[in-house]
């Protein structure tokens, strides 16, 4: 069974690696060049989402594809993000299908949902976030591209898309919240409490990747897959036990930080001038949602493995200095 | 009551004239603003910043990636058959920026393509739905200008080569030279009041280069008779509208937006030589201010006719109704503009646009 994956050198795509070889796959890891991946039985293709030729050479002889590299920086240019993750998504999935792949995973994100009210239940049939709502340009590119391999997927294409939560793992520090910050020993949060925290352990996600490949039915779908949906509060003291850190949570009141963006957003707005900060933006990190992930454990039969105390653990054990590492190195 | 249909939208060209769709098209109800298209890196760029939607480098991926119900055709005239029957095609329902073509064959076919594939083509005659060429539709639907006896359309700027944004622009080749882009907005206007044409004559001169510079045509309407003017050496820059009527007569300056209705009073004689012209000024005075409070709070901007079509094609198609500019009223205009352009020696063909000599 040979399966590439874009993004090999990634957060996600490492585990996703790890997880296909540990299933007896014969990996072949697409990275940007310079850029070596860590393990001698996976074969490294070089090459960026841009290059046409390069995904091409890449797919080629492969039987299946995950498609889990992406520009996930939070700055840059729109065109930028077009390209790798929009134009990128195509020439991958067209590539793909030219060469006969059985099946393509990609990888997409939760933030294609609209969360239109707190408290709201999200399935796989709710509705995308809008357009002009979506936060941001890899928000933007994300949306674009998950429209677009599910409209592959209408015409033909054996297209399978993952919508995981907020990644968290070795090799990358928590988030404790969508926005906080800390001061003088107080982690500050803009989030109520019972805001519900839509975790992924990168593994979890690995397992579906993995499930995703052979479960019968999956072609054509898309899938949600949050761990567990946690409250802040349950979050937080989780993350202070794995932490073994010493701040206190200062919840932000979010109902008046809302209304003063309102406030803010309206003033600009009389100008003529696009405000700093919006309503909706307030809203869209604060307001929560419970992702229902029945689809995904029905059809891929997936459950998450690593339970969020597990979890934190070991994200913060691969943060201490005496951790081994699997590094992913760069060519000098 | 069933809650109105949304449209999905998107623009297919990421110009000049996208950000002010885009701005109108935001402000529709019934619309779900979603995406644009340009073949150029930089437009998409500046475009994605201004408005907060994904722009995309092809036709392919907008359609993939916005899955539109309907395009609002941006892109330069002589591209718009290509695209509209492509889109057409592919399902969905398109805006057509003014020209809906250059010649009836191809507007002909971009009509044909939508009764195969079922969909909708409109053309974006803003101008017909402008504030003052309303009150003046208004004048005249309720009776108060009486028959129609006459109608004159006046367009006129000192334009030229010097006015091009350069030699590559597609301005550069209209059929005619640059007068043609002054063309389409009076050609519709005119249709608009005198319904079908029956009978043309047309004079013009040209510069020395053989391109058009001055166009007069004569019309006689199933409705009355008309005049249109076209001028490419006349400032300042000016369109205006003149409805003769058998109870009175209406002067519609567009550049202005402002709409002056003349009509007879039974006052002494000398008292009739002051009486229309401070009447005039009043009206005048009144529209000025009015516009001005407009514009300072925003509720009015360039394009008024624009945001007003938008607003009434959109609802009319959640409804179930037909467009207000229908696929027919746009395929009238390109017939009597390639009628006029005929006439004046000029073929419908893109490129230099020299007038043949006689």
């Amino acid at each position: 069974m040979r399966v590439l994956v874009t993004g090999a050198s990634g957060f996600l795509g490492r585990s996703i690696v790890e997880r296909l070889r540990a299933d007896g796959y014969r990996v072949r890891g697409l990275v940007r060049a310079g850029r070596i991946l860590p393990w001698t039985d996976v074969e490294t293709a070089h090459g960026d989402l841009a290059d046409g030729a390069a995904i091409e050479a890449a797919v080629k002889d492969m039987e299946f594809v995950v498609h889990a590299g992406a520009r996930v920086e939070t700055t840059g240019k729109w065109e930028e993000f077009a390209e790798a993750n929009i134009r990128g998504t195509k020439r991958v999935i067209r590539a793909a299908v030219a060469a006969g792949v059985k099946r393509i995973v990609h990888i997409s994100s939760l933030s294609v949902y609209d969360v239109p009210r707190d408290g709201v239940t999200i399935t796989e049939d709710s509705s995308y976030e809008r357009e002009t709502s979506a936060r941001g340009h890899y928000s933007r590119s994300k949306l674009a591209a998950d429209r677009l391999a599910l409209w592959e997927a209408d015409r033909g294409a054996p297209v399978i898309v993952l919508r995981p939560g907020l990644l968290y793992g070795p090799g990358k520090r928590p988030p404790v919240a969508r926005q906080s910050f800390t001061r003088a020993g107080f982690k500050l949060l803009l989030a109520r409490p019972r805001y519900r925290m839509p975790y992924s352990y990168v593994e979890n996600v690995a397992d579906a990747v993995a499930l995703s490949l052979q479960a019968p039915g999956a072609i054509g779908k898309a899938f949600t897959l949050v761990d567990e949906n946690v409250t802040q509060a349950e979050l937080v003291a989780a993350y202070r036990a794995a932490s073994r850190e010493a701040w206190r949570p200062l919840y932000l009141p979010v109902g008046l930080i809302a209304a003063a963006a309102w406030f803010v957003e309206r003033t600009f707005g009389l100008a003529r001038r696009r405000s700093p900060i919006t309503y909706h933006q307030i809203r869209r990190s604060t307001d929560s949602a419970w992702y229902d992930c029945s689809r995904a454990e029905q059809i891929l039969g997936w459950h998450p493995r690593v339970d969020l105390k597990e979890g934190l653990r070991r994200a913060f054990d691969a943060l201490s200095p005496a951790a081994p590492g699997l590094a992913v190195g760069v060519a000098s | 009551m069933s809650s109105p249909t949304r449209f999905r939208v998107a623009l297919l060209g990421c110009g000049r004239i996208a950000h002010v769709h885009a701005g109108y098209l935001r402000q529709v109800p019934e619309v779900d603003f979603v995406g644009a298209c340009d073949l150029e890196a930089s437009l998409r760029e500046a475009f994605t910043a201004r408005w907060q939607v994904p722009t995309y480098a092809e036709i392919d991926e907008l359609l993939a990636a916005s899955q539109p119900d309907v395009v609002h055709l941006l892109t330069p005239p002589a591209t718009h058959p290509r695209l509209a029957v492509e889109l057409l095609q592919r399902g969905v329902h398109l805006m057509v920026e003014k020209p809906m073509a250059f010649s009836v064959a191809e507007a002909d076919a971009m009509v044909q393509a939508a009764q195969i594939a079922g969909r909708l083509i409109t053309v974006d005659h803003n101008r017909w739905f402008d504030p003052v060429v309303q009150r003046a539709r208004h004048l005249l639907e309720s009776g108060r200008l009486g028959s129609l006896v006459g109608v004159e359309v006046f367009a006129g700027a000192a334009v030229g080569e010097a006015d091009l944004p350069s030699a590559e622009h597609w301005k550069a080749s209209l059929p005619g030279g640059i007068l043609y882009d002054l063309a389409p907005h009076p050609v519709y206007l005119l249709l608009g009041f005198l319904g079908d044409v029956k009978d043309l004559q047309v004079v013009h001169r040209s510069d020395a280069n053989g391109h058009l510079e001055e166009v007069r045509a004569i019309i006689d309407g199933t409705r009355c008779l008309g005049s249109l003017t076209i001028s490419a050496n006349t400032r300042p820059f000016a369109n205006r509208i003149s409805l003769y009527g058998s109870n009175m007569s209406a002067e519609v300056n567009l550049n202005n937006m402002t709409l002056i209705v003349r009509q007879t009073r039974q006052v002494p004689k000398l008292v009739g030589k002051v009486l229309p012209n401070l009447d005039e000024a009043a009206q005048l005075l009144r529209a000025t201010l009015q516009n001005g409070a407009e514009f300072v709070t925003g509720r009015q901007r360039f394009f008024p006719g624009m945001g007003l079509h938008f607003r009434e094609l959109y609802r009319a198609l959640s409804e179930g109704r037909p467009a207000p500019v229908s696929a027919r009223d746009g395929r009238n205009a390109v017939w009597l503009l390639q009628e006029i352009w005929k006439r004046c020696g000029v073929s419908m063909v893109p490129g230099p646009g020299r007038v043949a000599s006689k």
